[in-house]
């Protein structure tokens, strides 16, 4: 209990409570703009960050992204356009509700959901995280370099339709995270002669780069047109939100857990989880002729409003037990931890629990933060809404730039800010998912340690790799999450002919 | 998929391919471990072969798929968004070119100013809001997180 009450005494700290609600306006801001995601929130807040401690830089991290994940729901309503990809599962629907006059009561059912799932999430961290890392501590070179292969492979396998494509957004990744000294022989690979290359590629600014320039790219290149914002009337929002969650119960029942489960995998973050939980709650509704048609329904905004909160927090399951990065707002967030020189793992769990308790604590006091933020932001979408394009993208380019060079005083952190900035809006644009780069840039070097680490100490026995027990099941899982694909394709097709024939 | 989204895929797996290959005779200059095992050149040399594999995995889907519809219309990028996009890029080029010489505070503010006008924002609203994101940059960034930003001949 003591390493509790240090964690209490750590949120009275003023800076913390400045950093907090300084990233919740923000992160509320960012998420209301169409076209700007969390992660990009979270990719300009870190040269922020970077000179905070760990514990404020973590809290942070989680309000600013709980707030933009609920705020991505205002355009959805308003313009039709949600305001990051979380939202847009059921951005139909919040949009003809509006249209409907539902307006309020569809964004306080995002709201009130949205604080649900994040609390849930945090439960699910709670729990999860201590049992997973009593297991994780008896890893060792030969597990770690298993369990970050699986998490490679499922980044790869959830990236949606193509995954041939999601395979080689990985490769790219893994490609880029070699450059600079190597782990074995000290070895300068891809520096072509430069000095400040030998440290490899900087993180922080590819991150800014992959999420921050290329989504000010993809914005210049279409630009939206003024927008028209729906009025609302607020007044009786909350009782009524409060008696459309009663009768859907269900739908946050089944969001918050699809939500928790989803968020846990490595590289799938809230967009998938609300997509899932769409589709899962069109299949199980009576009423599912309604959804996206006519005037909308209220009952997916239940489960996925829900889901896409609960996932951001169960992301940091996997973050924080075996440093694999759940989406990819923990996977910059596990970056910017690395270069401070937090090592997440089981061993976090032991050494440092006050920081841990101080996590739970701020996840807590984040969602119902989000009750009265997001409750004026609701009141002041309009106004949030009318923040013109052309000003506010230059203005994101300057904190790119800055935001880069911040990190290591240095102009080469602003080139490979542009360089990535570029081929992250191809990569996108050609339709290579993004998640798998960065999951592919953390992880690489992880792989690569521990594998070496494993082969040199035992003179390349390489079947220690499959006899260890641990290590046995966790290669037997990323074979499973490799076939998935097929077995999946497999099924359907039986099922299809059952129902033919 | 469209008669664009096809011949795009094939250029991809293509690059990925070649890249790939690239990597794979670049790392054969890479010295061995002293035992004759590879060292520094296995990681990248897998990635490079997979590189290769699966870009041309890509190419074949995607001759294979041509004739299919498109599940994704592509939106057309115009002449106007072409020259956006050029302009924000533009904007990170001439101030690496100039910052050093000219300092952050000139670079930055003339710089956002323009870009702020040719996408579209009125004159005096592009001239307000580049002078306050320059000014609100140097207050945090240098006061408050002294970060030593490219001071010019005006020491700003």
């Amino acid at each position: 209990m003591g390493d509790f009450a240090t964690a209490l005494g750590m949120l009275a700290d003023p800076t913390l409570i400045v950093v907090v609600l300084a990233s919740a306006v923000y992160g509320l801001f960012i998420g209301a703009i169409p076209g700007l995601s969390a992660t990009l929130a979270t990719a300009l807040l870190v040269p922020f960050v970077f000179f905070l401690d760990p514990l404020p830089a973590m809290a942070a991290v989680i309000t600013m992204s709980a707030m933009a994940i609920f705020a991505g729901d205002l355009p959805s309503a308003l313009v039709r356009m949600p305001g990051t990809p979380a939202s847009a599962a059921y951005t139909e629907d919040a949009y003809l509700q509006t249209r409907a006059g539902h307006g309020a009561r569809a964004l306080g059912v995002a709201l009130v959901g949205s604080v649900i799932g994040g609390i849930v999430g945090a439960v699910v961290l709670m729990v999860a995280a201590p049992l997973l890392a009593e297991f994780a501590l008896l890893f060792t070179s030969y597990e770690y370099f298993w369990v970050a292969v699986l998490g490679l492979t499922a980044s790869v396998i959830i990236s949606g339709d193509s995954q041939i494509k999601g395979a080689i957004s990985l490769l790219i990744g893994l490609l880029l995270a070699t450059v600079g000294i190597d782990i074995a022989l000290g070895y300068a690979r891809f520096t072509f002669g430069s000095v400040d290359l030998l440290q490899g590629i900087s993180f922080i600014p590819a991150m800014i780069g992959l999420f921050g320039l290329s989504e000010v790219l993809r914005n210049a290149m279409r630009p939206s047109g003024p927008v028209e914002v729906i009025r609302l009337r607020t007044a009786g929002m909350f009782r009524e939100t409060a008696r459309t969650l009663r009768r859907y119960w269900k739908g946050v029942v089944s969001g918050n857990v699809i939500g928790s489960v989803i968020g846990a995998l490595p590289g799938a973050g809230g967009d998938i989880a609300a997509w899932v939980s769409y589709a899962t709650t069109k299949n199980t509704s009576e009423e599912a002729h309604r959804f996206g048609k006519g005037e909308g329904h209220v009952e997916p905004i239940v489960s996925a409003g829900s889901a896409n909160n609960a996932a951001l927090a169960s992301a940091y399951v996997p973050t924080l037990v075996f440093g694999i990065p759940g989406d990819t707002i923990t996977a910059i967030l596990l970056g910017v931890l690395l270069v401070k020189g937090v090592q997440p793992g089981p061993e976090l769990f032991n050494s440092d629990p006050s920081l841990l308790y101080g996590i739970y604590l701020i996840f807590i006091v984040a969602n119902l933060l989000l009750i009265p933020l997001g409750y004026l932001a609701i009141r002041g979408s309009g106004w949030l809404l009318r923040v013109p394009p052309s000003v506010l993208m230059p203005m994101i380019v300057a904190f790119c730039v800055v935001g880069s060079f911040s990190i290591n005083n240095g102009y080469l952190e602003i080139v490979i800010m542009l360089v990535l900035g570029v081929l992250g809006y191809l990569l996108e644009r050609s339709g290579f998912p993004l998640a798998p780069v960065v999951l592919g840039l953390v992880l690489g070097p992880i792989v690569e340690k521990n594998f070496m680490q494993s082969v040199i100490k035992t003179n390349w026995d390489l079947t220690q790799f499959v006899t260890r027990p641990i290590s046995a099941v966790l290669m037997g899982l990323t074979v499973l999450a490799l076939l998935y694909p097929t077995l999946r394709n497999l099924l359907r097709r039986r099922q299809a002919v059952d129902v033919s024939g | 998929m469209t008669a664009v989204s096809w011949r795009n895929d094939v250029v991809g797996g293509l690059l990925a391919a070649v890249l790939g290959a690239a990597v794979v005779l670049h790392v054969r200059t890479f010295p061995e471990l002293p035992d004759g095992q590879p060292g520094p050149a296995l990681f990248p040399g897998v990635v490079g072969a997979l590189l290769v594999l699966f870009g041309l995995a890509l190419v074949v889907r995607a001759v294979l798929a041509r004739g299919l519809p498109s599940a994704e219309p592509d939106v057309a990028v115009t002449t106007q968004g072409r020259v956006r996009a050029l302009a924000v890029l533009g904007l990170v080029v001439v101030y690496l070119l100039l910052a050093e010489t000219l300092g952050f505070g000139l670079t930055m503010g003339v710089l956002l100013f323009l870009l702020m006008w040719l996408l579209g924002a009125r004159p005096v609203v592009a001239v307000i809001a580049a002078v306050a994101t320059t000014g609100f940059v140097l207050l945090v960034f240098e006061e408050l997180l002294l970060v030593p930003l490219p001071q010019g001949p005006l020491g700003w």
